[in-house]
């Protein structure tokens, strides 16, 4: 199968902190892979370095067949095929929601306003936000703040999805409403990274669970057999603190 | 009292007050734009724009206008052999102090903006200028509008000190006619009304947004 990310022996250090320290992962498309591990682990500083948010020290990332980790890649370009959503939403607050999903589409990929906002109806529809196309982020749950920020990702019809902690600011009864919508996208074909702490979402969807920690890949496995079976002791009793 | 006085001086009033509003219409236009360009050149990455505008900055913050307009108006002609008309004089003064002050302002605004705001632009593949235009500035914008009028209102103030560099402004129109009359009383009372007619409105303009922002 095509590979979709691949990350090469990747390391990155924030001043004397080694964060990652030799990643090898491989994420075929369709695929969706789920990364947990305890807090500072390095999982979302992997997660930015895929679309360029860090730069890495060393080693080799290639998103589809572009090696971003060489001097004159195009970030606007890879950026379009690979979406991501923030732990924050990080909705632009000046902006009414059909404004936040149309801004990229139209400056970016030169689409114009109608095309973009039908785009955009579409997608708000199959969220259930379409309600919502006119009211300013600020006004909106976090729940749906998250929906939006999904939803914006998409606008520009990645080919890879990267999910930052995404229900990790939410209150509790709002997270299944985000999960569901990550649900549909992975059934729909989607190409997904999640770094999460929702072990029921992993067990759900992910082809792949990725255990990292110290800025390794600890484990790695298809969900069943990862949880049934944990090898690795800092697993185990990684488990054995997020099971109850 | 005389208010007579007022009445009978009405044209060369008329006329100071004229200059007054022009000089605070060009420095407050010249002095935005250019401010908030000269803010977003400071929190540029690159070493040397940072530090020149920076250096500008503190300068012309820290000058007393009169001291800018002063040298604008008699020094530099010396340095150039050039003749700087009053008028230009004074708008380059106040100009070079209230866009120094406005650039810090609106470094500050840039500068308090979530640190995700940009993440989000460019993970949505904007590039630099993108970002820039389309989610810095637009909320820096609103956000340093309070301080914003707080510089305006001491650009009218400062419209006062044009007189200094003979500019026939408000100030100096109706020091003339207390010259001619002596009847200081009524002619700064009227000239301490018009500074309070054209300020009031913005000080509360400003306490309105400061409420509505926070």
């Amino acid at each position: 199968m095509e590979s979709m990310i691949r990350l090469e022996n990747v390391h990155k250090i924030f001043g004397s902190l080694q964060v990652l320290n030799g990643i090898n992962i491989d994420v075929k498309k369709g695929e969706v892979v789920v990364v947990i591990g305890p807090s500072g682990c390095g999982k979302s500083t992997q997660l930015r370095c895929i679309n360029g948010l860090e730069q890495i020290d060393a080693g080799r990332i290639v998103v589809k067949d572009i090696d971003i980790t060489s001097k004159k890649v195009d970030w606007q370009v890879v950026r379009q095929k690979v979406g991501m959503v923030f732990q924050s939403y990080n909705l632009y607050p000046h902006l009414n929601v059909m404004r936040n999903l149309i801004l990229s589409p139209m400056k970016v990929q030169k689409k114009n306003k109608k095309e973009a906002t039908e785009y955009a109806e579409i997608l708000l529809d199959r969220v259930g936000l379409l309600d919502k196309r006119d009211v300013y982020p600020g006004q909106l749950s976090g729940g749906q703040q998250q929906r939006i920020a999904i939803v914006r990702a998409l606008m520009m019809q990645p080919e890879v999805m990267l999910f930052d902690e995404v229900t990790s600011a939410l209150d509790p009864e709002l997270i299944n409403e985000v999960l569901n919508v990550m649900i549909d996208l992975a059934k729909s074909g989607m190409t997904m990274m999640v770094v999460t702490h929702e072990m029921g979402f992993a067990k759900a969807v992910a082809n792949k669970i990725i255990f990292m920690s110290n800025g390794v890949v600890a484990e790695e496995g298809p969900p069943e057999e990862f949880f049934a079976h944990p090898k690795d002791e800092r697993l185990k009793n990684f488990l054995s603190k997020v099971l109850h | 009292m005389p208010w007579d006085i007022i009445v009978k001086n009405w044209v060369s009033l008329a006329e100071g007050l004229k200059a007054t509003i022009e000089i605070f219409v060009v420095s407050i236009i010249a002095g935005t734009v250019l401010g908030v360009l000269m803010g977003v050149l400071r929190t540029s990455k690159v070493f040397l724009v940072q530090i020149t505008t920076r250096a500008f900055i503190e300068v012309f913050r820290g000058l007393p206008t009169l001291i800018t307009m002063f040298f604008v108006y008699f020094a530099v002609p010396m340095l150039f052999q050039i003749e700087i008309p009053s008028f230009l004089a004074a708008v380059i003064g106040l100009t070079l102090w209230e866009l120094s002050e406005i650039a810090e302002i609106m470094r500050g605004a840039i500068q308090s903006i979530p640190k995700g705001q940009v993440e989000a632009g460019k993970a949505m593949a904007l590039n630099k200028a993108q970002v820039l235009i389309y989610i810095l500035i637009p909320q820096a914008v609103r956000r340093m509008l309070p301080p914003l009028i707080g510089v305006y209102t001491r650009l009218v103030k400062g419209t006062a000190l044009a007189s200094l560099v003979g500019v026939n402004d408000l100030v100096m129109a109706g020091k003339m006619v207390v010259d001619r009359t002596l009847e200081p009383l009524e002619v700064y009372i009227f000239i301490m009304a018009v500074f309070f007619i054209i300020n009031y409105p913005l000080s509360v303009l400003s306490r309105k947004l400061e409420r509505k922002l926070i």
